[in-house]
């Protein structure tokens, strides 16, 4: 393990240490647990799929460094695999119910609208409760009541607006999701505007426009291009939120630097996908490592220096049905 | 054995420097002066230690919450197999962890998937063509038909009288042809196909006026018709667009972007035109045309002689355009196919 490359600075106060996050992951040793979990969950029919995933996830989690310490994955594989059943079991009880009434089918669509704000919300939870840092859980107290404002009434707002609220809802999203999360007891603060996201949209769609035009500029070479205008812009999207949501979010007296850029994303997400197309998918671990290295490469916390201060709450209040449910959704998503 | 690590004291994110200590019967005590923290002494069989997966960090928790972190996998491991029963975990990283497992591992799943691919998915394609239901095969073929008018034909230069004509002659054979299927037969007209003819899934079947103008006589356009039919009476055409997005669902599924799926989704009209029967389909279809001519009094050499007039219309051609053969898909094996077609007459 590298000790965390620290700078100070001297500001009056003592939160002046930077403490840069570092992703400690290898290619070769990821390829090994990657194409066993390939192997076992063929073998068995996918009943491995569970362990296959909290062993990537617990590799990416503890491979990832900010001072001096990993980060933990706390899920356990046999209540993913049993949140993996229940799924399946209530799809194909679904699918055989159409069979004997196909009305239950014009029935779905209000349902998975009904049910969509509950998984997400089961989600976040699940994830943030799963995640700790120095032996402090992440946490995450959000409501069913919320999330059908934030993700299903202003998601139509977005659609009976043209699409012109897009940005506004999105910020709203990512508020909502980040002042509810909170580490130990210590609340995130969200301070992005709605101005950031508009601003990071426009452009976005700007250089898909753009590079739009190329294709009938430049005849044949054009249309060779447009598709790296079109990662570019997916890139300079992804990178704004990014550094808007983390660099522009605090944690108490703390808060993120995060300096992902659109160029080098952009070409990580292009020469991944070419690799992964060329080796028929055996490049997925390095297209794994190289993405979560540039990640973590980009996000500093700037802290004091022990960063001793955050209490654990959420041990106590732990429920096993709680935790049921969320697993429940787990597999919903996976799905 | 003393392991160097971290101690993460339970309930704050403190962190402490720390040393742990296991002696020869699995006692587990923190040396040195921690102050004010209480981890208890307990035994290494009490510990919940963490999986070993690759060199990343691995954590001993205690039962009072705390938790210790240290990247000393191979001293874990020594106390792991001496005094816990992780044998699952432990086959596992036994697997990942030398060269020759990993390598096996790799030609397994490649194998394996590749069998899947070979085997298993044009069987469950040909299953799942088959038990569609007839109208699904009817919208897609009226598409297919759309999109091919766009793309490649123009409408036919045959007066209305020898069209009529054929469609009659048509309409007798699929009359004897003994299936539930409705055929109907378009003529069209392309420089860029050629003499060819095709079978929609829905029924329709469509021939080039090329291709009337090659055969020398009816019963070789007939020949060729009942060819198609054989398509259109064991789904091939449906077989094979399931077959093709299967492999496509199962590439986003392994590359898992969205990007590529894009791509994919603009690309499969094109895979409708282009796609080739595969050799078995078209046997049987030739299969197909055989037992009906025999069965039904017309001579098999009809289709050897309009197989040979196509063969040789398509070489002078050669390089023009090639992409849009069908009754000639596996164009050198064509001879295979004649001979094939002639060894079982009686």
């Amino acid at each position: 393990m590298e000790a965390a490359k620290e700078i100070i600075h001297h500001s009056p106060s003592n939160i002046k240490v930077h403490h840069q996050f570092e992703f400690s992951g290898r290619t070769g040793e990821f390829f090994r647990i990657w194409i066993v979990n390939m192997l076992l969950t063929i073998l068995t029919c996918g009943i491995y799929s569970a362990w296959a995933k909290v062993r990537t996830k617990s590799y990416f989690y503890s491979s990832t460094l900010v001072a001096g310490s990993s980060f933990t994955y706390l899920a356990k594989p046999t209540s993913i695999l049993k949140g993996r059943l229940i799924a399946l079991l209530l799809m194909v009880l679904f699918s055989i119910a159409t069979q004997f009434a196909p009305l239950l089918n014009i029935a779905l669509i209000p349902a998975l609208m009904i049910a969509t704000p509950w998984m997400i919300i089961k989600a976040t939870i699940f994830n943030a409760r799963m995640t700790a840092w120095r032996n402090v859980r992440f946490n995450f107290d959000g409501h069913y009541g919320d999330a059908l404002v934030y993700f299903l009434l202003m998601p139509i707002l977005t659609l009976a607006s043209l699409g012109l609220l897009y940005p506004w809802v999105v910020k709203k999203q990512k508020q909502y999701l980040v002042s509810h999360h909170s580490f130990g007891d210590t609340a995130f603060q969200p301070k992005f505007t709605a101005g950031n996201f508009y601003e990071v949209y426009l452009i976005g769609f700007g250089i898909l426009a753009l590079s739009s035009l190329v294709i009938p500029l430049i005849p044949i070479v054009g249309v060779l291009i447009a598709p790296l205008g079109y990662i570019l812009a997916a890139a300079f999207i992804v990178a704004g939120k990014n550094n808007f949501i983390y660099g522009k979010s605090h944690l108490g007296d703390y808060r993120f630097n995060s300096t992902m850029k659109a160029a080098p994303l952009a070409w990580i997400y292009a020469s991944n996908m070419l690799a992964i197309l060329l080796t028929l998918g055996l490049a997925i671990p390095w297209a794994m490592i190289r993405l979560a290295r540039y990640r973590a490469s980009c996000m500093v916390l700037v802290a004091d220096n022990a960063l001793d201060g955050f209490t654990d709450k959420i041990a106590e209040e732990q429920s096993a049905l709680g935790e049921e449910m969320a697993d429940i959704f787990d597999v919903s998503a996976g799905i | 054995m003393k392991i160097e690590g971290i101690l993460y004291p339970a309930g704050t994110s403190r962190a402490v420097p720390a040393t742990l200590e296991v002696d020869l019967q699995g006692m587990a005590t923190l040396v040195g002066s921690y102050a004010d923290i209480t981890t208890p002494v307990c035994h290494a069989n009490e510990l919940n230690i963490s999986p070993r997966i690759g060199n990343s960090k691995r954590q001993l928790r205690f039962h009072d919450g705390g938790l210790f972190e240290t990247t000393d996998n191979d001293a874990v491991d020594q106390i792991a197999s001496a005094f816990k029963t992780h044998h699952f975990q432990r086959a596992i990283h036994y697997l990942e962890s030398r060269a020759r497992n990993v390598a096996l591992s790799a030609v397994t799943v490649i194998v394996l998937v590749g069998l899947f691919m070979v085997y298993a998915v044009p069987m469950g394609a040909r299953h799942i063509a088959m038990s569609l239901p007839p109208s699904m095969a009817v919208s897609v073929g009226e598409g297919s038909l759309k999109l091919l008018d766009q793309m490649v034909f123009e409408p036919s230069r045959l007066s209305h009288q020898r069209q009529n004509e054929l469609r009659d002659k048509m309409a007798s054979v699929s009359a004897n042809a003994q299936n539930d299927h409705v055929f109907t037969l378009k003529f069209r007209h392309s420089q860029k196909v050629g003499a060819n003819a095709f079978a929609l899934p829905n029924g329709t079947l469509i021939v080039t006026d090329d291709l009337v103008e090659l055969a020398s006589n009816d019963q070789q356009i007939m020949a060729v018709l009942i060819h198609e039919m054989g398509h259109v009476v064991y789904r091939h055409a449906l077989q094979q667009v399931l077959q093709n997005s299967s492999l496509s669902i199962m590439l986003i599924l392994v590359t898992g972007d969205i990007i590529s799926a894009t791509n994919l989704a603009a690309a499969i009209p094109g895979l409708l035109l282009k796609t080739h029967y595969s050799r078995s389909m078209e046997t049987e279809a030739d299969n197909y045309a055989r037992d009906y001519m025999l069965k039904n009094g017309l001579a098999p050499v009809h289709f050897t002689d309009i197989m040979h007039r196509l063969a040789q219309s398509h070489e002078e051609n050669l390089g023009e355009d090639d992409e849009f053969s069908d009754i000639l898909s596996s164009h050198p094996a064509i001879e295979d196919r004649i001979e094939q077609f002639l060894k079982k007459d009686p």
